[in-house]
């Protein structure tokens, strides 16, 4: 029995599958062929299923099977058959052995837990840090020196002359580095497990404390590595590291008489590393920077959205701030939900700050831009009488109307996104990306170009009953002198905004009779034209 | 090394010592002959399964040896492909270590290149979808590769259920969800 997926008329992935491998059914077989001669939509979606199908079998057969073959020969099994059976419980022991060896082991696993847990803390501290101190730490980073009550910004790891050479701005940590010298505590790279570790051993007794920490579930985890001592001047010292990376993120030292100091790592560098600001004279505090945001930023952005589906039809835009150093990512009068899905879409991306605003929404690409100008529907025409009678009654011309409207909204929505990527990366500025950004680009314009003829063959499927024609196959010739895919976009765009404009005109406004005549007539074409627009915007490089 | 093979009992030597030499030998012969056919399959298969090399052969050996004690005993196999595979799968989910079944594997390109060299622009674009299937399967869960892999083997959904100990409509889902990414992959 084929599956549809949903309410669509599609055959759904699995039943494509099964189809290909030969594992459907004779009569599912035959409704499937039949099926396939006339929805291009499925016969393309059989064919990218095959192509990853085939592509796993060409890496079985050729790399993956060789890399794992051993060569044995017969002989050495044929022994086995014909050895005694003692002999062959050499390899696999009898239940009473195996019993006996799994109690053995069981004790032995306990005396090795007890023994580990009885000195886990130093023992688990010894190597997280010696761990940590060989993983890659990133350079030009910067920290956040919090003490006495006042924040500091400076590199993480002073080096060269600035290790040496105290730079004015760091005027009022100077009682704060006197404290780290005096603690035996490296100043030039406070946040670092080596610096710790350094300090650590050099005590005359301590006491460790690991604990494992989580921002939330599913969230980020942490050790906290934490060591007391009752000598000295820096009495205890916790450093905190992700457990993913096992790089510093958070220092925390107490020194005596009650002196604290909060050291965090506060992302990368927005400019060249040696020069301490304050927060009194650059209140810069923003985690996660860059130096500079360019279109290749502004991508991922376009990427991580697309990932939602909030970068079609949304009331959202991505734009570069004035400053060149921040992507805003703006949204008027999206649900709490929306926002939410929007704003972990973008976290963690360099410099990217969404902003949501309620109010009344200004659509860019709604349909309701060009259907809203015209007069309720249900209007009196004898075109509209003639077209409800080619759908066999009122309601049915309805739903049909409804069909065809959602599909047209969803080709606009989709033809603006195409849109927006081609004026914001057009081929110069691509040409500055490198192949993983092309390959972003060329990705997400493919997947809105698929999605509009997809839309497109909806939409002409809908009108059939009205048209009285088969779905045209679409013209690519009549868009071949289009040469960049940047115009093409705009002229899909146009052609979308066209297209939506007579649906929305024809099917529910109001209009003259020979107007509304001739918009019908012209529908075939424009309809044909914008999806040889879509399919050469998929064939685009 | 501590093996527990609970899903294939051990055969009973007076089943073993019933048999005639000439049948003994036949039925040897036959062994041998599926052997031959089908061993790299299930070595791989085996290895594929996470189970670490120093331990394949041993239990490769195994199924064969299991497969000679069940057909000793008269009983009847209808596919004994599926059956060799399925005896592998449940000693190898029994022995693997928890090596990470891929991860471990380091896929001989150079041999790959070799073989698929029509011209170096072919070889390069095979080399590139071959390295973005490797990408893909990274992303699948066991249950998915292992699916797909016995998929090319050659079985049919019924005997990789078999195999699997799963149903036919579970494999047809895996695979979906498998060939559905590995298309992604390669159309992108």
């Amino acid at each position: 029995m084929l599956k549809h997926s949903g309410s669509s008329p599609h055959i759904s992935d699995a039943d494509l599958i099964r189809f290909a491998d030969g594992e459907l059914s004779v009569k599912a077989v035959t409704a499937t062929e039949t099926h396939l001669r006339t929805c291009r939509k499925c016969g393309t979606r059989l064919d990218e299923l095959k192509r990853g199908a085939d592509s796993y079998d060409l890496y079985h057969a050729q790399l993956l099977r060789p890399s794992l073959e051993l060569p044995q020969a017969w002989s050495s099994v044929a022994e086995r058959l014909t050895a005694p059976k003692t002999q062959r419980r050499q390899a696999f022991p009898t239940a009473t052995m195996r019993w006996a060896a799994a109690a053995a082991l069981v004790c032995c696993c306990l005396v090795i837990t007890w023994f580990l847990y009885r000195e886990s803390p130093t023992r688990r501290m010894q190597q997280l840090l010696t761990r940590a101190a060989v993983a890659p730490t990133p350079r030009h980073r910067r920290v956040e020196i919090i003490a006495n009550g006042l924040t500091w910004y400076r590199p993480a790891r002073l080096e060269g002359e600035s290790a040496h050479r105290p730079a004015t701005d760091e005027r009022g940590l100077e009682e704060t580095r006197a404290l780290f010298a005096k603690a035996n505590y490296s100043w030039d790279d406070p946040l670092s497990a080596r610096s710790f570790a350094a300090w650590r051993r050099n005590l005359p007794s301590r006491r460790d404390h690991v604990f494992s920490i989580q921002d939330g579930p599913g969230i980020n985890r942490f050790y906290r590595l934490q060591t007391e001592t009752p000598a000295g001047v820096l009495r205890m010292a916790a450093l905190t590291l992700r457990a993913d990376t096992l790089s510093p993120v958070k220092g925390a030292f107490h020194f005596e008489h009650q002196t604290n100091v909060t050291i965090e790592d506060a992302g990368e560098m927005p400019e060249p590393p040696g020069k301490l600001e304050t927060q009194n004279n650059r209140p810069l505090a923003r985690r996660a920077l860059v130096k500079e945001v360019g279109p290749a930023e502004e991508l991922r952005v376009f990427a991580a959205l697309d990932a939602i589906g909030a970068d079609v039809g949304e009331l959202v835009s991505v734009d570069i701030a004035a400053s060149k150093q921040q992507i805003i990512v703006a949204g008027v009068g999206l649900s709490p939900d929306r926002e939410r899905q929007i704003r972990q879409a973008v976290a963690g991306m360099p410099n990217t700050e969404a902003r949501f605003t309620s109010g009344q929404a200004t659509a860019l690409a709604s349909r309701s831009a060009t259907a809203g100008s015209s007069a309720p529907a249900g209007v009196d025409a004898p075109l509209r009488h003639t077209l409800e009678q080619k759908a066999g009654g009122a309601q049915q011309f309805q739903a049909i109307v409804d069909k065809v409207l959602d599909a047209s909204s969803a080709i606009l929505q989709r033809a603006h996104a195409l849109y927006v990527l081609a004026e914001k990366f057009s081929p110069p500025v691509a040409s500055q990306f490198g192949q993983p950004e092309q390959e972003t680009l060329r990705s997400l314009r493919r997947r809105h170009a698929i999605a509009i003829e997809q839309a497109t063959a909806e939409l002409k499927g809908a009108l059939v009953p009205l048209l009285n024609t088969t779905a045209a196959a679409p013209d690519e010739t009549q868009n071949q002198r289009n040469t960049s895919w940047e115009l093409g976009a705009a002229q899909l765009y146009e052609e979308a905004k066209a297209l939506d404009g007579s649906l929305g005109r024809i099917l529910a406004g109001t209009y003259s009779e020979e107007a509304g005549q001739r918009t019908w007539n012209k529908l075939p074409d424009e309809i044909q034209t914008l999806e040889a627009l879509a399919v050469s915007q998929e064939k685009a490089p | 090394m501590l093996h527990t093979f609970a899903a294939l009992p051990m055969v009973e030597e007076s089943v073993l010592t019933g048999l005639s030499e000439t049948k003994a030998a036949r039925l040897e012969n036959e062994i041998e002959q599926i052997y031959r056919q089908t061993h790299a399959a299930i070595c791989s298969y085996v290895r594929c399964l996470g189970v670490p090399q120093s331990q394949t052969q041993e239990v490769a050996q195994e199924v064969y040896l299991r497969l000679y004690q069940t057909m000793r005993k008269g009983e009847e196999i209808l596919n004994v492909r599926a059956w060799l595979f399925r005896a592998a799968h449940n000693l190898s989910l029994n022995v693997r270590s928890r090596e990470k079944p891929f991860r471990s594997l380091n896929p001989e390109w150079e041999r790959f290149t070799a073989l698929t060299v029509e011209s170096p622009e072919r070889a390069m674009l095979d080399r590139e979808k071959a390295r973005k299937v490797q990408s893909a399967l990274e992303t699948l869960s066991p249950q998915q590769r292992n699916c797909l892999y016995l998929r090319s083997e050659g079985l049919r959904y019924r005997e990789i259920a078999e195999v699997m100990g799963i149903s036919p409509n579970s494999v047809n889902e895996f695979l979906r969800r498998a060939i559905s990414r590995l298309a992604e992959a390669v159309n992108a």
